[in-house]
């Protein structure tokens, strides 16, 4: 009987091949074409998210372990930290109202829809993706809460990312660190576009296909310019550490911190505005209007001003 | 299960009648891929064990006659799609290291607990050298924590012979 066992191993050479083979196909395939794969990827996910919902009870986190053994004294003095804060903050709201009052007079001088911030919803991470190279985390709010793929996710700092997949009750964010992720961001101090792609590292992201020459500096902050269409604008996503004018490339080697806290965190916003299009304040509309009433000027100009505005 | 109250000679003893591993392997499986990928932060993840590697080794070489190439190809494909990694890498260092493992197995008549130890240690530190040249020729930075998980997958090796005792065939 041994016998015959070690005697079908030797035969199990081909299967091996077979297996190897069929196994590079599905490699080269998903390369090529990930989209065949994903209604079966989309059931494996939906199986997991009762698992999701399992590990969001709170009693089951490690949080809330550490908030019930905290003694009265610390809660004491966070309360009266947080009071502090608060009082700040209002005073910074005062401020505020009168910015956006100011705002919408200028948007109305500009004749632009107004875009008002759109609502929010704080949700709590319950976990990480079980690859840790991988940037994604897992939330739990899902589908039944209205979170859809692509929606913009902040915290208090700064832009966190994006929703990738959205299940019944969970749903997972793609970080904006992870080295498939990349965002259309607009310098502060001058205006300038610009991309920023995710490296894999979480304190780390680089800012992409800017000439050597470009008025860049340390320090300079970057927002969200909502070029991409799936951010809106305005919205702050980090800070430029480190520039590296030397090598072959023709683009300098521009390194940026992320504002937001993409490790440590608990609690993101969902936001749901709309589009960012339309808060740029030019429309297609207006610039098609623009471009009819002068043919002569060329729309290199129009371009030109249309850039310059952002 | 009809053969629960097998006795315990029967551990040394090949060629006797042994429980049907049909139920236990999926029921295992399952666990298994639970353990894979339930969220945990990050801190702790980076710890966690290769459950899903660690299951079909074991059911490999105990159970040679039920469980091949060809399972440790659905169990890599299984953990493509729970991970989300690149369709295929996984079922590709399977299969490989399920072939090394038979490779490594393939004329001792006895294996001591010790020596299927030993292979386990062996395929994963092959596991992990595979996967690390697979996110260094994606271009993945990879971190030192990368190799983190190899402890605890060698320890998690005796817990598991331990809990399919049952089904081991020596």
């Amino acid at each position: 009987m041994e016998q015959n066992i070690f005697a079908r191993d030797v035969h199990t050479f081909r299967p091996v091949v077979l297996a190897l083979i069929t196994s590079l196909v599905l490699i080269v395939a998903d390369w090529q074409h990930p989209d065949w794969f994903d209604p079966i990827r989309r059931v494996t996910r939906a199986a997991f998210d009762p698992l999701y919902v399992f590990a969001s009870y709170p009693v089951l986190s490690g949080d809330w372990l550490s908030e019930q053994a905290q003694s009265e004294d610390v809660l004491r003095r966070e309360n009266s930290a947080l009071k502090a804060e608060r009082f700040q903050n209002n005073i910074r709201l005062q401020k505020l109202a009168e910015l956006s009052a100011e705002n919408t007079r200028l948007r109305g001088l500009l004749n632009t829809p107004l875009i008002i911030d759109g609502r929010m919803m704080i949700s709590e991470i319950i976990g990480t993706d079980p690859d840790p190279l991988r940037h994604i985390l897992v939330i739990n709010r899902g589908e039944v809460d209205g979170v859809f793929v692509g929606q913009m996710v902040l915290d208090d700092k700064g832009v966190v990312g994006q929703v990738l997949d959205v299940f019944s009750h969970s749903a997972r964010i793609l970080l904006i660190s992870d080295k498939e992720n990349a965002i259309s961001v607009r310098i502060e101090r001058t205006g300038m576009r610009g991309i920023t792609a995710g490296t894999g590292d979480s304190g780390r992201m680089s800012l992409q296909y800017v000439p050597k020459t470009a008025d860049v500096k340390v320090g300079d902050r970057l927002f969200t310019s909502g070029l991409g269409e799936r951010f809106p604008a305005g919205y702050p996503v980090g800070v430029v550490i480190s520039i590296q004018r030397e090598g072959n490339t023709e683009f300098a080697d521009i390194t940026i911190k992320p504002f937001s806290q993409l490790e440590g965190g608990h609690h993101v916003i969902l936001l749901f505005s709309a589009p960012l299009a339309k808060e740029q304040p030019h429309t297609e509309s207006h610039l098609k209007e623009e471009v009819t009433s002068s043919p002569q000027s060329g729309s290199s100009t129009q371009l030109g001003m249309r850039y310059a505005a952002q | 299960m009809p053969r629960n109250n097998a006795p315990k000679s029967l551990n040394d003893s090949r060629g006797l009648v042994k429980s049907d591993p049909l139920l236990p392997i999926p029921i295992s499986i399952l666990i298994a891929s639970v353990l894979t990928v339930y969220p945990m932060s990050s801190s702790w993840s980076i710890w966690r064990p290769e459950f899903m590697l660690m299951l079909t080794l074991f059911w490999v070489m105990n159970q040679p006659k039920w469980c091949g190439v060809w399972f440790a190809f659905f169990i890599g494909f299984l953990t493509d799609l729970m991970l989300d990694s690149h369709l295929g890498t996984h079922v590709l260092v399977y299969v490989s290291l399920t072939f090394a493992a038979k490779f490594l197995t393939r004329n001792k008549r006895l294996l001591t607990f010790a020596s299927r130890w030993i292979i386990a240690v062996i395929v994963i530190f092959i596991n992990f050298v595979l996967f690390f040249l697979f996110n260094r020729m994606s271009g993945n930075i990879v971190p030192l924590w990368f190799w983190s998980p190899i402890i605890p997958s060698i320890l998690v090796w005796p817990a598991i012979c331990f809990l399919l005792k049952r089904w081991r065939s020596a």
